[in-house]
């Protein structure tokens, strides 16, 4: 069951050699494989899904066909002659990557008869420790997609692939250098794609490869460039770091690079000890739920805020060019003022283990800003890492481009950037510009606006169906492997239609990446091993990029942060990269439109952010339909008010309102991109704001957004938890007296199953939410059932504001179903559908239920979910991502979180058969696995010394609604903050 | 028709102000008269509720087919409000059906003689009121097609149902009293439907009752038999009519939910059901009374004695609203303050106050001795009494569900098309019913009134023997 058992002893190294072909292999060796013994017992170990890539059958036969100019198709064999290593049932992971913004994470894929069914993190790679997020889990739905492209077309008319391949070949036949071709890319830190663009340029100097990308609009690499010198990255050191200020960065997201910063983040946050994090912003973020002191401005305001903390660092550290920075520029207001103070000497006081982190939306001044502070708190350098993407992210890229098909300059356009017609500025006109183009090729999973205006549209092969490679931010390589044959016939990787223009195309992409790689290996070790030892473990070793320490150019940052405008007045516009569908490309993903927003708890939807003064100023009220105009471009949008959203800004997050596309998708939420302007891509003044009629009616998981005084989701300040000052916590500690004696057991009992879930620990960044939905086989229920009230996730985060509407202190508490030891549920059903276990679960049996519903009603915690509709229906496709280990529910049954009872049970069965007892942390929850900060831990509560026993009888522990003498299991732990008043 | 009687005083108590029986006569006249609802042909009016009731029982049909065939989830139910329409019809619908108990069971084994002229009406109404409840647990079901999983039988699986959940104990105690009732009302039918057989003129109807009759002649033997039966599940029902809303009220009192847990509901709900079933006699009484013109034998006093006790039992529920929020109040536990609370100003509040009005404030009408005995005041207190009734089981269930213990679950419901339907539905059913019943099944106990008046002219020559000879003595 854990994956790393089953990464090791590694697939291939333990057992048969590889080989490539059934040619090949006869070539190579006669007669000395080690077959399958006659007589054993058990298939010899070792197996991976490379059993099915090596019985690719290479075929070479098909060299003579006319019009085939790809590398020919390799064939992945049916099971109905399974290889002997595989044992039915027997899931297989498979180290791969995810890539999002151009860098990847490691994620382990579990194989199930072939079928990926779960993907989870890679704990060797270091961007992932382990842990996953929403869109890497999420991402398994979008390879079953029974909405993608299926058909080459031309013109909007099917066509075959051969017809493609002949275009492009009559177009790589150019002479003109490539003046008429040009590259529309998302910047990538592949090095295949780095070296496949780079032969391109090569051989046709002339081309040009335009970066786009609607989330890294460079503004942090002209920062670093400015205060550095060159386009470095900054790297934090989270886990030293005892002062933390993000200006507007919301780190904590699950985003790149998040798993690690909240995961080293929040380790170095663990009592007694906790560092502290001051965080100004617009729009309520995890990172801001989450801060100890958060000022809240609008974003043209954060540049002024930043200057002035620069100022009061300088002014206490004595640094005189930093603190001349106070003297021009507006007033900050009171709080303002106070936050800077309070900021500027928790982080003198800390020196270098002290952090200043920039989010993408500030200018580059403020990013340069950021670099010198935390250059003049450290030894007068920045510790950097060069940036790997390539092409480098350049907004202006994308203009130039659209110039250059205006002009007609342009006539071979390969896109292979998601939707850029959806996603580029507003006054961009892409779209127009396309169709004046000969051949403009898309390459996409789905038909959408960008397909509508080019002359192909070419449906792609999902990440997870095609060889590639990619490097995460820290520089770690990574070769991302199929996991599956292409699921569609048509499909190409975007590689290979650029290797038609490199000529590479009769090389098959597998063949150009073990190239790619083949130098990396050190000479004593054989290719082969190497390959396969990076295959098992999801990574390339001595690929992390160097550490540098580059110092900082103080003048021309002071000279940039002195040119920055003024705040703006007036209404300002916010856009915001979604939490779920990021900038739209995983709208077409329902488990991610069905996951609610972290902070709105909204689904399906996106919405306008309006703090409450500004609503109650401009009369709003959740639901009401506005008409934001900006520069003569409107969208209409309903408004939804979030406490902690700076007054007067509008934040509209960006990826939704698709108008093509897959249905999924389509006409969800509204276009925000349609106000978006080159020169203002993240925060704009001057939107006018207009009611428009009518309402609308928003999916909302959570509906009621006050605790009501109730002890639910705690925290406290550590200060006053360490003077034991909340006497309160013990009522909710102590198991309430009982009548009943406890549930009878049959059998000496032993494990007592238990959780601990800790709220201080909890980001609220909902990776867990997926995890459960993969892992259990929750089906997704579409908006208008989410409206209704009938959602289907066993795991669900709340979230509460505390205390004042406008600057609210929120909490995020993950709650599933808390095992009872005396659960209501149990003796209210009438059929003995849901029962104890001698381990202390609470069981559902599913094919006992009748659906009377009861036991739901009596749950206080309201963690059972009811399939009020037949919600699993759907097509082969939808069938192949089921976990075959859990029940699929039909209609008029209930359900809820059964803490992974298969997990437990798989775990059983391995023990029993190897003849021990299941090991301590042998059985790890789906949510578990995927949190990045370690808050929810499962485990055996009859060993004193596993982590849950020990969370158990931690102080801060405490039982939710205690006072009904339920038990729970699940204990949450108290959140702990550390506000500055305390130190002070 | 012959001469009616000459009226004279029917008894010596001052206390009755009104005559059970108006007027009298022959016993022939008499069964002639009560069963010429069921010889002789229908009005146009009565086609057209007939009409009107099977049109919606179609639409039931139409809402149970939908229900069936996407499921549950056709209603407006979310979670956390796992229950709704599908409850409150259902307790509702069987609250309506103990009046029918009441009257027959209770009143007989008191001796209460006025019962004799509307007992069968309201045990007939019991029964469809009973059918109708019968339907919702049912449809309320995620897979109502593993219903049978509810019933201890010996299933190869050696699963039982799980004794400890009141629903189990709903089961049993909703059939049991639907059997009680089927029996009770079938069996105080029975001479009467001898009689109807033997004044039959078709012979299919003949055959039909005769064979419902059960080869009843009338001797003394089976008269004997008869009233000892009769008075045996008599004694059986009185105790169902306590115990059948007690165990409805047990699917809430048990739960530990914040507004369901209490110890007032069993009482509470027994004296709702009745109220209800009260009123719901009243709203078919009254008009059918009209229709029907049984002035001469459901008179004034039965009106009088229907509207005292929906008085009485109208103070029992105002009783029961009372001490509900008083005991919420006196807990001292927020969840069950507010769970009180948000009856009185939440988002159900005008449903809570409308409940108060008609069920507390219209019964205080009929502290009037006028008014008890005006047949449109009853009937319009009557219908806003059952209004009352189905809005309390409303707020009852729906209000504690939408806000309980973590606020974080807490979202309202709202019906969808389909609720309404099958809510207005089971009334067409029910309407149905009852109109068939008044064409086919003699609606007045026959035999019972002939022996009241026979009761009556004796204990009035009584009564006149001896005045005449305390007259004589003076």
């Amino acid at each position: 069951m854990p994956p790393l058992t089953d990464r090791y002893p590694l697939p291939v190294l333990g057992g048969p050699e590889p080989w490539r072909s059934l040619e090949a292999r006869a070539q190579e060796e006669e007669g000395t494989s080690p077959e399958f013994p006659p007589g054993a017992e058990a298939a010899p170990r070792g197996v991976s899904r490379r059993a099915l890539l090596e019985l690719a059958a290479f075929g070479t036969a098909v060299s003579g066909l006319a019009g085939c100019f790809r590398a020919p198709n390799e064939k992945v064999l049916p099971y109905s002659r399974p290889p002997p290593e595989f044992t039915p049932g027997v899931p297989h992971h498979y180290a791969t990557g995810f890539v999002l913004d151009g860098y990847v994470r490691g994620v382990l894929a579990r194989s199930q008869e072939g079928r990926p069914t779960l993907v989870s993190g890679n704990p060797s790679h270091p961007e992932s420790l382990g842990a996953a997020g929403a869109h890497e889990q999420a991402s398994l739905l979008g390879l079953y997609d029974p909405h993608r492209a299926r058909a080459v077309r031309h013109r909007d008319v099917p066509t075959s692939l051969a017809r493609l391949f002949e275009m492009l070949r009559r177009r790589a036949a150019r002479t003109d250098g490539g003046a008429g071709l040009r590259l529309l890319v998302e910047p990538s830190a592949s090095p295949l794609w780095a070296r496949t663009c780079a032969q391109l340029l090569e051989r046709f100097p002339e081309a040009r490869v335009v970066p786009f990308s609607s989330t890294d609009t460079g503004q942090a690499e002209a920062g670093a460039r400015l205060a550095l010198g060159r386009p470095l990255r900054a790297i934090p050191d989270w886990r030293a770091a005892r002062a933390v200020v993000s200006l507007d960065d919301d780190f904590l997201s699950t985003a790149v690079g998040g798993l690690r910063a909240s995961r080293e983040f929040i380790a170095a946050r663990m009592p007694p000890e906790l560092n502290r994090l001051w965080v100004v912003e617009s729009r309520l973020s995890l990172t801001g739920a989450f801060a100890d002191e958060r000022l809240r401005a609008r974003p043209s305001r954060v540049p002024l805020i930043a200057r002035g903390l620069a100022a009061e660092v300088g002014r206490v550290l004595g640094r005189e060019d930093l603190a001349t920075l106070a003297g021009s520029g507006p007033d900050l207001s009171t709080a303002e003022r106070r936050w800077v103070e309070g900021a500027a000497r928790n982080l003198a006081g800390h020196g270098a283990r002290s952090w200043v982190a920039v989010g993408e939306a500030q200018p580059p001044a403020v990013h340069a800003l950021a670099h010198l502070l935390n250059a003049a708190l450290g030894d007068g350098t920045v510790r950097c890492v060069e940036r790997v993407l390539v092409p480098p992210p350049d907004a202006g890229a994308l203009s130039s481009l659209v110039e250059d098909l205006q002009a007609g300059r342009v006539d071979t356009l390969l896109i292979t950037a998601w939707n850029p017609v959806f996603r580029a500025p507003t006054d961009v006109p892409l779209g127009a510009a396309l169709e004046r183009v000969e051949d403009a090729v898309y390459c996409a999973l789905h038909e959408d606006e960008t397909s509508a205006r080019v002359s192909w549209s070419v449906p792609t092969t999902h990440p997870y169906e095609s060889w590639e490679d990619g490097r995460a931010m820290d520089g770690t390589a990574t070769v991302l492997q199929p996991l599956i044959a292409p699921l569609l016939d048509s499909a190409v990787s975007p590689l290979e239609l650029v290797a038609a223009f490199t000529g590479a195309l009769a090389t098959p992409p597998y063949a150009r990446l073990r190239a790619q790689w083949r130098a990396h290996v050190p000479p004593p070790e054989s290719f082969e091993d190497a390959w396969e030892r990076w295959l098992a473990e999801g990574i390339i070793p001595g690929t992390r990029l160097p550490e540098l320490r580059v110092p900082v150019d103080a003048s021309a940052v002071l000279a940039a942060v002195r040119r920055l405008p003024s705040p703006d007045e007036g209404l300002e516009l916010h856009f915001v990269t979604d939490t779920k569908v990021h900038d739209g490309r995983f709208g077409a993903n329902p488990w991610l439109q069905e996951l609610p927003d972290p902070v709105t708890q909204l689904t399906w939807d996106n919405a306008v952010w309006v703090s409450p003064a500004t609503a109650s100023r401009l009369a709003l009220s959740r639901g009401a339909r506005v008409r934001l105009e900006l520069r003569g471009r409107a969208v209409e949008a309903p408004v939804l008010v979030v406490p902690g959203q700076a007054d007067d800004t509008l934040t509209v997050p960006l990826g939704y309102g698709q108008r093509l596309g897959s249905p999924v998708s389509r006409g969800v939420g509204f276009d925000a991109q349609a106000l978006r302007f080159q020169d203002a891509p993240w925060f704009a003044p001057g939107v006018r704001l207009s009611r428009v009629e009518g309402h609308h009616d928003f999916a909302l998981t959570q509906e009621h957004w006050r605790m009501e005084g109730r002890p639910v989701a705690l925290q406290t300040t550590a200060a006053r938890f360490a003077a034991r000052d909340d006497s309160g916590l013990e009522r909710l500690q102590a198991p309430q007296a009982h009548l009943y004696p406890p549930t009878p057991t049959h059998a000496e009992v032993r494990h007592r199953w238990g959780m601990a879930i800790d709220l201080h620990r909890c980001t609220g960044c909902s990776a867990c939410v997926v995890a459960c939905q993969a892992e259990n086989n929750i089906p997704a229920v579409g908006k208008d059932q989410v409206r209704r009230g009938r959602e289907m996730h066993w795991l669900r985060i709340d979230r509460y504001f505390q205390g004042d509407e406008h600057e609210p202190s929120v909490i995020t508490q993950p709650l599933m179903c808390v095992h009872c030891e005396y659960a209501p549920c149990e003796y209210v059903c009438p059929v003995a559908a849901t029962v104890h276990s001698d381990e202390g679960l609470n069981q559902m049996v599913y094919n006992r239920c009748v659906g009377t519903r009861y036991c739901s009603n009596n749950c206080p915690y309201k963690v059972r979910r009811f399939n009020y509709l037949e919600y699993n229906r759907g097509g082969p496709l939808d069938r192949m991502y089921r976990n075959p280990q859990v029940t699929v529910r039909s209609r008029g049954v209930m359900e809820k979180c059964t803490y992974c009872v298969q997990r437990i049970e798989g775990a059983r069965i391995t023990a029993r058969v190897e003849g021990r007892d299941i090991r301590q942390g042998e059985v790890r929850t789906a949510c578990q696995q995927a949190c990045p900060t370690g808050a929810i831990v499962f485990g055996d509560l009859e060993r004193p010394e596993d982590p849950v026993s020990q969370l158990h009888r931690d102080p801060r522990h405490y039982a939710l609604l205690n006072h009904l003498g339920t038990q729970p299991r699940t204990v949450h732990l108290i959140r702990l903050k550390n506000p500055w008043e305390d130190a002070g | 028709m012959s001469e009616p009687l000459p009226l004279a005083p029917v008894l010596a108590d001052p206390l009755v102000v009104h005559p059970l029986l108006e007027e009298r006569r022959t016993d022939a006249q008499l069964g002639e008269a009560l069963l010429r609802p069921v010889l002789t042909k229908p009005g146009l009016g009565y086609w057209a509720l007939v009409g009107l009731c099977a049109a919606l029982t179609a639409l039931l049909c139409v809402a149970i087919t939908v229900t069936l065939v996407t499921g549950v989830g056709a209603w407006g139910n979310n979670i956390p409000v796992a229950w709704a329409f599908g409850i409150i019809n259902f307790v509702w619908w069987i609250g309506i059906g103990h009046a029918g108990t009441l009257i027959s069971a209770i009143l007989l084994l008191f001796g209460m003689k006025w019962r004799s002229s509307v007992n069968r009406m309201a045990e007939a109404m019991t029964l469809f009121a009973l059918v109708c409840a019968a339907l919702f647990p049912l449809l309320h079901l995620g897979r109502p097609w593993k219903f049978y999983y509810l019933f201890p039988y010996p299933s190869s699986l050696r699963m039982w149902p799980q004794f400890r959940s009141p629903l189990t104990w709903d089961v049993v105690a909703v059939t049991t009293y639907l059997t009680v009732s089927v029996l009770f009302w079938y069996l105080g039918m029975l001479p009467d439907l001898a009689t109807a057989r033997d004044t039959a003129k078709q012979g299919w109807r003949r055959r039909v009752w005769g064979l419902l009759s059960l080869g009843w002649r009338g001797s003394a033997r089976h008269w004997r038999h008869w009233r000892t039966g009769y008075l045996l599940l008599a004694g059986l029902a009185t105790p169902l009519v306590v115990s059948v809303h007690t165990i409805v009220s047990f699917d809430f009192a048990v739960a530990q939910l914040p507004g369901w847990h209490s110890t007032i509901f069993p009482p509470y709900f027994v004296a709702g059901a009745i109220f209800s079933g009260l009123a719901m006699v009243l709203s078919l009484l009254v008009p059918a009374r009209r229709a029907l013109k049984l002035h001469a034998v459901v008179t004034q006093a039965h009106l009088d004695a229907l509207a005292r006790l929906l008085l009485v039992s109208g103070l029992f529920v105002a009783y029961g609203y009372v001490q509900e929020h008083f005991f919420g109040w006196y807990s001292g536990d927020p969840y069950e303050m507010h769970a009180m609370e948000i009856l009185r100003t939440g988002p159900y509040a005008p449903a809570f106050w409308l409940v108060f009005t008609c069920n507390v404030l219209v019964p205080q009408l009929f502290w009037s001795a006028r008014l008890r005995t005006n047949p449109a005041v009853l009937w319009a207190a009557a219908l806003l009494v059952n209004v009352g009734m189905w809005m309390e089981r409303f707020i009852i269930i729906v209000s504690p569900l939408s806000e309980d213990f973590l606020p974080s679950s807490w979202r309202h419901y709202a019906p969808t098309w389909v609720d309404l339907s099958l809510l207005s539905g089971t009334l067409g059913l029910f309407g149905l019913g009852f109109l068939l019943f008044l064409r086919f099944l003699p609606p007045i106990p026959i035999s019972e009134v002939k022996a009241l008046q026979h009761e009556l002219a004796a204990s009035e020559a009584f009564a006149s023997d001896v005045s005449t000879r305390e007259g004589g003595g003076r």
